[in-house]
């Protein structure tokens, strides 16, 4: 029998497809998780007076609550592709350590970007109910809802942080797949950095990486600190075995 | 290129433990190879190897002439059946099966339909909830579809009742005379597998003891019987394997089979019960560590 010769690329591309079939079921985790941050976000998330000879004062909701829960969701989902259960899944197809990570990656990106988009359409069905269960409710909308454009780039935005968030989990993941060890070296240092001084110093840093006015210098950034973090990952693991 | 699989004295570490102690071996292409050997022995740490899931502590191992570990030609053209397998749950059996069509060139789907129907499986059935027979047969029908150059089953008969062992080797059998391909089987029991291997592989504490065809180790040794005195002379100089004391003076010894015409008449003269050994009787006395036998733990 004579060997087969298979290109990097079509396995990944094989692998990806693969993912795509088997973790279907991240997607009904991504409806339940956006349904609860919808329901949460139904009592508003502030709200504001005006005054002078009237006094105007209104709610203010936002899907601020979906893309948070949204961002978990990609983080937790993330570590889950790291696990040694679901790295055994990809060795018992055609596979080697690095079109496995790629493929993952690549996953994690359109599975970003799907969830991004439902998560600011999320939005406008938050809008809809609010209007079907107040018939009196003036809206006014705002951010990301108002024409297609903002939509668009409210869109590409919320899919690059969630990306970002995928990229920290995969990360997370791989070290602990790396040694155990760091399933209490991270969370420790995660608190510790966040209720230490530090999390006020380096708040600026944070501002400057990831409150960006330019949209493509946020792609630029977001997509090269998500390779940085898919990369260090792959590295880690390039060398784990499977058992 | 006739060689499948080479190993140089490979050696592998787990923490403190040596699972393989530079074991060397080199196995043919298009054959079927049986890997025995008692618990522990290795088998599975050497195939592991060979499936590039592990690596190699020391020492070097080439499959298809590329070291398996992170080697996409070698994962294509591999399939690795164990009995611990865990198959995605995200994905019914028969889904399972679609992907291993898109994965594997040689795959055929088929086969792979007919055997899905032949064992009673049906569309919906998810891996992990099938029974411990269920879920091995299964994980056998993906490596025969698979039909990868490169075939290694790892116990793949844990748990299967004896019609559904027949019949997995029946169809091992048959699908391999049809569509020749290495394969590598590992089992405890050497003498349900016999019939169905060229060579075989034994090991013992992480080496190669014995490398041969398994015509040649049905002859590999042969058991005497007799009263002690008789029995003890007749064993001078040859090479003993195993001896068994008996009951009322009586002696059972195996040797390695180089015994000529004039011994068997010699054994015939003192009526000495001269037999030949099982092919899987030797593997159990050639890799018996302990003195005498679970006899002399209750004595």
């Amino acid at each position: 029998m004579s060997l087969n010769e298979i290109s990097t690329g079509d396995v990944i591309k094989k692998q990806i497809i693969y993912k795509m079939r088997t973790y279907k079921g991240a997607f009904t985790t991504l409806m339940f998780v956006q349904l609860l941050g919808i329901l949460f976000s139904l009592g508003g998330t502030g709200s504001f007076s005006m005054g002078g000879i009237y006094t105007v004062a209104g709610t203010q909701y936002s899907s601020m609550t979906v893309i948070i829960f949204t961002g978990i969701w990609a983080f937790v989902t993330a570590v889950l592709l790291t696990t040694k259960e679901d790295r055994k899944h990809d060795f018992v197809f055609v596979t080697n350590r690095l079109t496995s990570n790629v493929s993952n990656a690549v996953f994690l990106g359109i599975i970003s970007v799907i969830s991004g988009i439902t998560a600011i359409l999320s939005g406008f069905l938050l809008a809809v109910i609010l209007i079907l269960i107040n018939s009196e409710i003036i809206l006014h909308l705002g951010g990301g809802m108002y024409g297609v454009s903002t939509a668009a780039a409210g869109i590409f935005s919320t899919s690059l942080y969630i990306l970002m968030a995928a990229a920290l989990g995969y990360l997370a993941g791989s070290a602990v797949q790396l040694h155990p060890v760091m399933k209490v070296v991270i969370p420790a240092a995660f608190f510790g950095f966040l209720f230490s001084g530090w999390v006020v110093e380096a708040g600026p840093l944070f501002a400057m990486v990831f409150l960006e006015e330019s949209i493509w210098l946020f792609l630029v950034k977001m997509l090269g600190l998500a390779a940085l973090c898919f990369g260090l990952s792959a590295w880690m693991t390039d060398r784990l075995e499977v058992m | 290129m006739t060689t499948a699989v080479q190993c140089r004295e490979i050696t592998k570490t787990y923490k403190n433990k040596r699972a393989l102690n530079e074991l060397s071996c080199t196995i043919e292409k298009n054959k079927i190879t049986g890997i025995i050997g008692r618990n522990g022995a290795g088998k599975t740490t050497l195939l592991n190897m060979i499936a590039g899931h592990r690596r190699v502590t020391d020492g070097e191992i080439q499959v298809f002439g590329a070291n398996p570990f992170n080697s996409l030609t070698v994962s294509a053209n591999i399939v690795f059946i164990n009995d611990t397998m865990n198959l995605p749950n995200g994905l019914t059996c028969l889904e399972i099966l679609e992907e291993g069509q898109n994965f594997y060139r040689n795959w055929d789907h088929e086969l792979a339909g007919r055997l899905f129907e032949y064992f009673g499986f049906t569309r919906h059935d998810i891996h992990e909830r099938l029974s411990k027979g269920k879920r091995s047969m299964f994980n056998a029908i993906f490596g025969l579809a698979s039909r990868s150059p490169l075939t290694i089953f790892d116990e793949p008969t844990t748990g299967m009742d004896e019609a559904v062992r027949k019949d997995f080797y029946r169809a091992l059998l048959k699908d391999y005379i049809a569509h020749p391909r290495t394969v590598l089987l590992s089992s405890h029991h050497l003498s349900e597998i016999e019939d169905l291997l060229e060579d075989v592989l034994l090991i013992k504490n992480g080496r190669e003891h014995l490398h041969m065809p398994v015509s040649d180790l049905k002859e590999y040794a042969v058991s005497i019987q007799g009263s002690e005195r008789a029995v003890t002379n007749w064993l001078g100089g040859k090479n003993i394997i195993a001896r068994r004391s008996g009951p009322a003076g009586r002696l059972y010894a195996v040797v390695e089979n180089t015994i000529h015409d004039t011994h068997i008449k010699e054994a015939r003269e003192k009526q000495l019960d001269l037999s030949p050994v099982s092919a899987s009787d030797v593997c159990v006395y050639l890799t018996d560590e302990r003195k005498g036998g679970i006899d002399d733990v209750f004595e």
